[in-house]
């Protein structure tokens, strides 16, 4: 789940509208090769995200019992 | 119509109603814009490429409406070159009806801008589109509900299978009856407006699609799963890329190639057995000029509008089926390093296709380094007016399965002089731009949608093509055979002269003077290379003659040289007015054609060098 965006405005702003923002759960699916970009599912939407960028997004694990799909 | 990009520029009708579409990005806006006013706008399944403003007169049940396609946005806060864009619109013109374009399964996320436009008090109607994927991915919509919960009329369509298209003309005109004429205005204050009601925007977006949506329980594209795990293996994946794009190129070839020679034949029979005959009566200077001027030079260029329309056609359904995003994913890392991102790389294998709208595309980046870079690359993507020339010199010089190899290898140095270019400048052009990118399920491309975007991009390659051709042609043909008199194209005439004037350049490289007329006119395009050489030699390129005199005269070590060039140099007038436009800096662009030069002729130079040393000849 994501808790908080490190990031500056204009990329808050994009991050947003695809959907992650605080208290979002997203789901990894897998890690790009030669430390490539990350691929991501938030709700309804897949993205790819750098890992310079997604390492300033912070996020907690939630439990998998409760992990909506 | 097209229009440039300045919102308050564009040509309005008074007492017209005025109704402007909105819409994120991949949410198949264009599609609707196209199917609605069966204009030939381009469809970009890669953010934002929509750049112009496409703007097309409709008529809904006997009113004259202005229908304006504006550029995908995430968000109307957002701090895009587009969103801004689309700000400027919105507070400079009188919008009569905002027709919001969401995508259904991606509601979740999407209805943000809807509620956006609503907090704006802008009279709006909502479509949500991709009807047909909201049910594949079993996304339920209360529609009913949802109109209610936002207080807009609401419909579920599909524009690529035009699905819903007559009940969204109706709903459109509808609402711009119902409104009160002389109501609609600019909007004023809309930071400050949109800024004030942020803090509600997530609380009501989550209150109304609890009432109104229903998410499947479980993720259920199970082909896009299925195919990802191949296609974006970390080891498997790009060398399938690789192949994918070796079999599209092979069969691309394999089909055009024929064709390409059957519609030159027909052209040269033309002008042999008809036109000649026609015009013998017509004076000798004026009969050269059209026959061997402007029927030959365009004739020889034409030949090759059928590998042009299949290469579009095979990227449009790359680019339509969700792959090219995949593309930009698997080189993202390699791109990186060269201080590039995966979006670069992506819109370098469009310049294969055309160097312009590549360039145009680069608008999706924000850094201005990052930008300038990509800028400065694209240009070396080996686009189809210098494949013409390649594919025919190869087939002069070379045996069918050599041949195949030289233009492979034209391909690999063409990547060669990009990278080579990003590792000497990204110093100078740095970027820290963030880079997150949409990757859109697998989808089908339609026959007629892929079918109509390739026609369009041969009506648009051959409305540039032809201007050029014309203007390149004719001076050739005229520097050939002036002054009056002078036997055509030799030392004496004009083109004799310019040829001389830069053998002291040339001669190192192996380009002989009749060879530079044809490079100095390959600076405006590269599409009258060909032609010229056509005019130059006065043999048609499909009857097989000028690939004899050709052969005749230059040896192949000469036709690699040229070649290596005609690669490497300026592509085309064309794509230098447009990275000055883009880029808005002479010295950027000075930079970039002389860059592009220098590399030309070093390469050209060491080739043609070693291959005398080693004894080629």
């Amino acid at each position: 789940m994501v808790t908080v965006l490190g990031v500056e405005a204009g990329l808050r702003h994009r991050l947003e509208a695809l959907g992650i923002k605080p208290g979002q759960q997203v789901k990894v699916l897998r890690r790009g090769w030669w430390s490539g970009p990350i691929h991501l599912r938030v709700g309804m939407t897949e993205l790819m995200l750098r890992r310079v960028d997604a390492a300033r997004v912070e996020i907690c694990a939630v439990d998998p019992g409760r992990v909506a799909p | 119509m097209t229009h440039g990009l300045d919102a308050a520029g564009l040509t309005l009708v008074p007492g017209q109603a005025t109704v402007a579409v909105v819409g994120m990005p991949n949410t198949g806006k264009s599609t609707l814009f196209t199917q609605l006013t069966s204009a030939h706008a381009h469809i970009g399944n890669w953010p934002g490429l929509t750049v112009d403003l496409m703007q097309a007169e409709l008529n809904l049940e006997g009113r004259s409406v202005q229908l304006v396609d504006l550029p995908g946005i995430y968000d109307l806060r957002g701090h895009s070159e587009d969103e801004a864009v689309v700000r400027r619109f919105l507070e400079s013109t009188s919008v009569d009806l905002v027709v919001v374009i969401l995508n259904a399964s991606q509601i979740d996320r999407q209805l943000r801008l809807a509620l956006q436009v609503r907090q704006l008090g802008l009279p709006a109607l909502l479509l949500l589109n991709m009807a047909d994927e909201a049910r594949r991915f079993g996304v339920g919509i209360d529609l009913d509900q949802l109109a209610r919960q936002l207080e807009l009329p609401v419909l579920l369509i599909s524009a690529k299978y035009r699905q819903g298209l007559a009940q969204a003309r109706q709903a459109i005109a509808r609402e711009l009856t119902a409104a009160v004429p002389g109501a609609a205005c600019p909007v004023r204050d809309l930071e400050i407006r949109l800024a004030a009601a942020d803090d509600d925007l997530a609380g009501s977006m989550e209150s109304i699609l609890r009432a109104a949506v229903t998410f499947p329980a479980q993720w259920r594209d199970a082909l896009t799963r299925r195919l990802d795990r191949w296609l974006l293996h970390p080891v498997l994946g790009l060398p399938i890329f690789f192949l994918v794009m070796a079999l599209m190129f092979q069969t691309i070839y394999a089909l055009g190639v024929p064709m390409q020679g059957a519609l030159g034949t027909l052209i040269s029979n033309f002008s042999q057995y008809v036109l000649s005959p026609l015009l013998v009566s017509w004076p000798p200077f004026l009969r050269g000029f059209i026959i061997d001027g402007l029927v030959l030079g365009i004739g020889t260029v034409s030949a090759f509008l059928p590998v042009i329309f299949l290469f579009f056609l095979a990227m449009g359904v790359v680019e339509d089926s969700g792959y090219l995003s995949r593309a930009a994913f698997l080189m993202d890392a390699f791109m990186e390093r060269l201080g590039l991102d995966g979006r670069s790389f992506v819109l370098s294998l469009m310049g294969f296709g055309c160097n312009v709208p590549a360039i145009l595309g680069t608008r999706v980046m924000r850094s201005s380094g990052l930008r300038l870079l990509s800028m400065l690359i694209i240009p070396f993507s080996l686009c189809s007016a210098r494949l013409n020339v390649f594919l025919f010199m190869a087939s002069v010089f070379f045996a069918p399965r050599q041949a195949a190899l030289v233009i492979f290898g034209l391909y690999l140095l063409s990547f060669g002089a990009a990278i080579l270019t990003a590792l000497l400048f990204k110093g100078r052009f740095a970027s820290e731009e963030a880079l997150v990118l949409e990757l859109p399920p697998y989808r089908l491309p339609t026959i007629p949608q892929v079918l109509r975007r390739a026609w369009a991009e041969v009506r648009h390659f051959w409305f540039w093509a032809r201007r050029f051709i014309i203007f390149g042609v004719v001076s050739i043909w005229l520097l050939n055979n002036l002054p009056l008199g002078v036997a055509p194209a030799s030392a004496q005439s004009l083109s004799g002269h310019l040829g001389e004037l830069l053998q002291p350049l040339l001669a190192p490289i192996g380009i002989n003077p009749r060879l530079t007329v044809a490079l100095v006119f390959g600076f405006i395009a590269k599409e009258i290379v060909l032609g010229g050489l056509a005019v130059i030699y006065g043999q048609t390129a499909s009857s097989g003659a000028l690939g004899h005199a050709l052969a005749s005269e230059v040896s192949w070590v000469q036709a690699v040289s040229f070649m290596l060039f005609t690669l490497l140099y300026t592509p085309c007038l064309s794509t230098v007015a447009v990275i000055r436009t883009e880029s808005k800096r002479l010295g950027f662009t000075i930079f970039s054609v002389l860059w592009s030069l220098i590399l030309a002729w070093l390469v050209s130079f060491c080739f043609y060098q070693l291959a005398w040393l080693v004894g080629w000849r």
